[in-house]
């Protein structure tokens, strides 16, 4: 069993005749490490994705895997392997010759034992000589699958090989696929625009956007600090609101919003001066109909009640800042209702402040 | 956009400029421009040519006599449009008769896959029992003294003294015959990728099956007719076996015969090559208006 | 009413079938026929056409050349016409238009033409017109029907196959042969088996290139006038017979394979 490789992508641009999909990219994936490329379609993850298993070339830029720079290498002889979204199976050979495949090229002996090992793997030894045709998506899903491992790349590339599963199945993937990983200590580059996924899945998430990185990082913190607007909207939901920086004292930020004060740490902030977006999570705020404990508060009227089940989801309309919403976990007690005035709270050090010049919109699915 | 669904632009930026391509179809083409392209100009020339005076039978010298043109054209334009007359007759009851055959193979057999395959294989295997054969034996068999004739005499459909061979009707039954395949084939491809799932969508919004027929199925096949009309008529024309089988030398003379008789009995080189090319033309000309009157561009 | 619709299909599809049938089922008959040359009328049942099916002078040297000429341009029309149709599908090169019209126009001209063009242009090379001649006609229009059926093939194979091949370590070669080829070689296939059909039961353009050299279908029509004797009746019969049983094996064969795997 060979461990992973480092990747490290520098200067990566990708230009098409008509538009650029990917705008200098610099990343550096360390070895053993399961990474995840996150971002909506169109954003250039598969492109960068490409262009590491040598389907495309770079306008620009080198790649190197393992401290060996592959740029100028076609794809057949790159230490690299791909799990397609549409699993790419041949459809002409059967199950083990599929797997079987890669190895062959490289002419090793042990070919069809370690197919079979393999196949083992993702417990589908059984059916080892249907056609896939015969298979279902999810048995295809896990020969694509097989087929790439067995040759136990220095890289492994993942494009949202989970696509066409449903709930039940994906689940159980993600946990294999992780578990695959730990195992054999492989490094996985798994591009999918389902961010639940990927930070179930993830060591590190990359969030793209237009062709660039907006940030990177443990799933947690991207999720807890968003450094730019569209990564507080994709990744989860946020509540974000213009205000102007008034002072600093004791580490924190007031921002003043519409007449209200908002507070965050200093360390929480972009930009700490002049026009700023300032930042929440629903799940951060209490919703009460008293007023309640909290360095941040504000009052408005119910809009919207939605029962989830776990949670209910409140749209508040706060005067003069606009929509506020909230989850408020199932504990049991009576929700407000449409029209209520309620009070909500939250600590200071929840709330994250973006640079003033962000569209308080960006990454918000329409 | 995933690594697999590429956008148009991707495709065409990314199609292979290597010498590959020009390895793979040069040898072809050459084939094709040496073989096809040129006879045809050399044709267009040789329709030109005079027969210098004193001149032995077959002989003749470059020239540029448009006049060659102007004398088959008085001379044979009866059976120039007579073939096209034939032709489209033929391929009118081609389709007529075609389209429920392969209505039958491609969508109501579509579950019974053997007897698909077996109807299928009766559709192409009489290419392999020679045509002229077969034409031959529809001249046999729709003989004075056979069966098909006397039973028509019988029930006085024909009259007494008459005949079914030697006639136009003959000439344009073995022409929808011949040709049957050629319009059955194109349209059972069609069919067969039609989505019986609309006719089900079709009638759960209150259309009857002849509704749906009329304004699904039948707009869904028109590329499947469209290529098997021009199979049918484009052959048709120029056919000449079957008027010289089935018909007679009087009013059945399709001008396929014509260009034969004048290449090989008469030796006339140019007035053959002429009506050659007055024929490719006038096809030509009546396929591009038929394209652009009803046609897709994708004919492949 | 609803009930018309439903059984006019299949009445008049299969009197058409039928109908479809009836002059080989004519020739199947009368290849028994005990009538000498002319076969013109029933004369007596015998087996004796069949058990000597070369009895009649040319019917089987005809035979002969017919198949020699269908393998040979079948072979060379079919790899010409795969390279253009792969070509064309997959590469990117200029005078694209131009190289659509050339393949598309044999189709569209009349045999007739096609034949009279060939002929001026042997007749002004001074070639003999002969068996080499009646080969090079025959490639050049079954070409055609190659390139359009391998073309729709190859236009429906998947890309991403060879990507993904490329991206298992398989240089362009080994990709072409182990994946490429294998998934166009039944529409290659086809495309051989169509060439061949034509080529064997082409008569026009075959008159016009072929000199005083006897094929099948030239034979036929050549005695059609003095009588075609039964010998060739058990010609037609045997190849018909013959197709039907090798499309039918065939079914067979990939029927079964399938039920093989689906209990594997």
């Amino acid at each position: 069993m060979t461990a992973g490789a480092d990747l490290y992508l520098s200067g990566i641009s990708k230009r098409f005749a008509s538009f650029t999909a990917v705008e200098d990219l610099d990343l550096l994936v360390p070895s053993g490490t399961f990474f995840a490329l996150l971002g909506p379609s169109g954003c250039g993850k598969s492109t960068t994705l490409r262009m590491i298993a040598g389907l495309e070339a770079p306008s620009e830029g080198s790649i190197s895997i393992g401290g060996q720079d592959v740029t100028a290498l076609p794809s057949h002889r790159r230490p690299v392997n791909t799990v397609f979204q549409s699993y790419a199976l041949f459809p002409h050979m059967s199950v083990l010759e599929n797997v079987a495949f890669g190895l062959k090229r490289k002419k090793d002996k042990q070919a069809m034992a370690k197919a079979k090992a393999g196949l083992e793997l993702v417990e589908l030894a059984h059916l080892a000589n249907r056609k896939p045709a015969q298979l279902s998506g999810g048995q295809q899903q896990r020969v694509a699958l097989a087929r790439a491992l067995v040759n136990r790349p220095q890289v492994l590339l993942l494009d949202e090989p989970l696509g066409a599963l449903d709930m039940k199945l994906r689940r159980q993937m993600q946990l294999e696929l992780k578990k695959i990983q730990t195992e054999v200590g492989l490094t996985f580059i798994h591009v999918t625009h389902d961010q639940e996924e990927a930070m179930t899945m993830a060591d590190v998430v990359a969030v793209m956007n237009g062709g660039r990185i907006e940030q990177m990082g443990p799933p947690r913190e991207l999720y807890e600090l968003p450094r730019t607007a569209f990564v507080a909207n994709f990744l989860g939901k946020s509540n974000l609101m213009r205000g102007t920086v008034t002072g600093e004292s004791g580490g924190l930020l007031s921002v003043d919003v519409s007449g209200r004060t908002i507070l965050l740490p200093a360390e929480r902030a972009v930009q700490k001066s002049g026009e700023v977006v300032v930042g929440v999570r629903p799940e951060k705020i209490t919703i009460d109909r008293v007023a309640a404990a909290g360095e941040n508060q504000l009052t408005g009227k119910v809009i919207d009640v939605s029962f989830t089940g776990t949670t209910t989801e409140y749209l508040v309309e706060v005067e003069q800042i606009g929509l506020i919403g909230t989850f408020s976990q199932n504990r049991g007690q009576q929700p407000a209702h449409q029209g209520d005035t309620v009070y909500l709270a939250w600590d200071a050090e929840h709330s994250f402040g973006l640079a003033g010049d962000e569209s308080v919109n960006a990454g918000v699915e329409s | 956009m995933s690594v697999d669904l590429r956008s148009k632009d991707e495709l065409r930026a990314e199609k292979r400029k290597n010498r590959t391509g020009i390895y793979l179809i040069s040898p072809g083409l050459l084939v094709l421009a040496l073989f096809f392209a040129l006879p045809v100009v050399i044709l267009l020339a040789m329709s030109l040519y005079v027969k210098p005076p004193g001149a032995e039978i077959g002989e003749f010298v470059p020239g540029f006599e448009l006049g060659n043109y102007a004398t088959v054209l008085s001379a044979y334009w009866p059976e120039l449009l007579r073939s096209f007359w034939f032709a489209l007759i033929a391929t009118v009851l081609a389709l007529l008769i075609g389209f429920p055959m392969a209505y039958l193979v491609a969508v109501r057999l579509r579950e019974r896959t053997l007897l698909q395959g077996i109807l299928l294989v009766l559709l192409i295997a009489p290419f392999f029992s020679s045509f002229i054969l077969r034409t031959q034996a529809w001249k046999q068999i729709l003989a004075d003294e056979g069966f098909v004739a006397q039973a028509l005499k019988f029930i006085a459909i024909l009259p007494a003294d008459g005949h079914l061979t030697a006639t136009p009707f003959a000439v344009v039954a073995g022409l929808t015959y011949n040709f049957l395949p050629f319009m059955v084939l194109p349209i059972y491809a069609n069919l067969g990728r039609l989505d019986t799932r609309l006719l089900e969508a079709s009638g759960d919004l209150y259309a009857s099956p002849m509704t749906s027929f009329a304004k699904v199925t039948l707009p869904m096949s028109v590329p499947g007719i469209f290529a098997g009309t021009l199979l049918t008529f484009i052959p048709a024309a120029g056919d000449y076996v079957n008027s010289a089988l089935l018909g007679n030398n009087r009013d059945t003379t399709m001008i396929g015969q014509v260009i034969d008789s004048r290449f090989f009995k008469v030796i006339d080189y140019p007035g053959a090559s002429a009506l050659s090319f007055i024929l490719m033309i006038s096809i030509l000309i009546l396929v591009t208006i038929y394209i652009r009157r009803f046609g897709t561009e994708e004919l492949m | 009413m609803k009930n018309i619709g439903r059984w006019l299909i299949p009445v008049i599809g299969g009197a058409a079938f039928i109908y479809l049938l009836v002059p080989i089922a004519y020739i199947f008959v009368f290849s028994f026929n005990d009538g000498g040359r002319a076969n013109l009328q029933w004369q007596g049942f015998t087996l004796d056409n069949w058990l000597n099916p070369c009895g009649a002078p040319a019917v089987c040297e005809s035979l002969v050349h017919s198949l020699q000429i269908g393998s040979v341009a079948t072979i060379i029309a079919t790899a010409l016409g795969t390279g253009i149709a792969i070509g064309l599908v997959r590469y990117k090169f200029r005078f694209r238009k131009l190289t659509d019209v050339l393949i598309i126009l044999p189709l569209a001209t009349p045999e007739v033409v096609l034949g009279a063009s060939l002929l001026a242009q042997f007749l002004n090379l001074g070639w003999e017109l002969g068996y080499t001649t009646i080969v090079i006609a025959h490639v050049v229009f079954c070409m055609s029907f190659v390139i359009v059926t391998v073309r729709a093939r190859v236009s429906s194979l998947d890309s991403r196959l060879e990507e993904a091949a490329a991206d298992l370590y398989a240089s362009p070669q080994a990709a072409f042969w182990k994946i490429t080829f294998p998934l166009l070689l039944p529409g290659i296939v086809a495309a051989a088996l169509l060439s061949f059909a034509m080529s064997f039961d082409d008569f026009i353009i075959t008159n016009f290139n072929s000199g005083s050299f006897q094929t099948f279908p030239k034979f036929i029509y050549v005695s059609a006038t003095r009588g075609i004797p039964p010998q060739a009746n058990v010609i037609g019969s045997a190849m018909f017979i013959l197709a039907l049983l090798v499309v039918i094996i065939g079914q067979v064969i990939s029927y079964r394979k399938k039920k093989q795997l689906e209990n594997a």
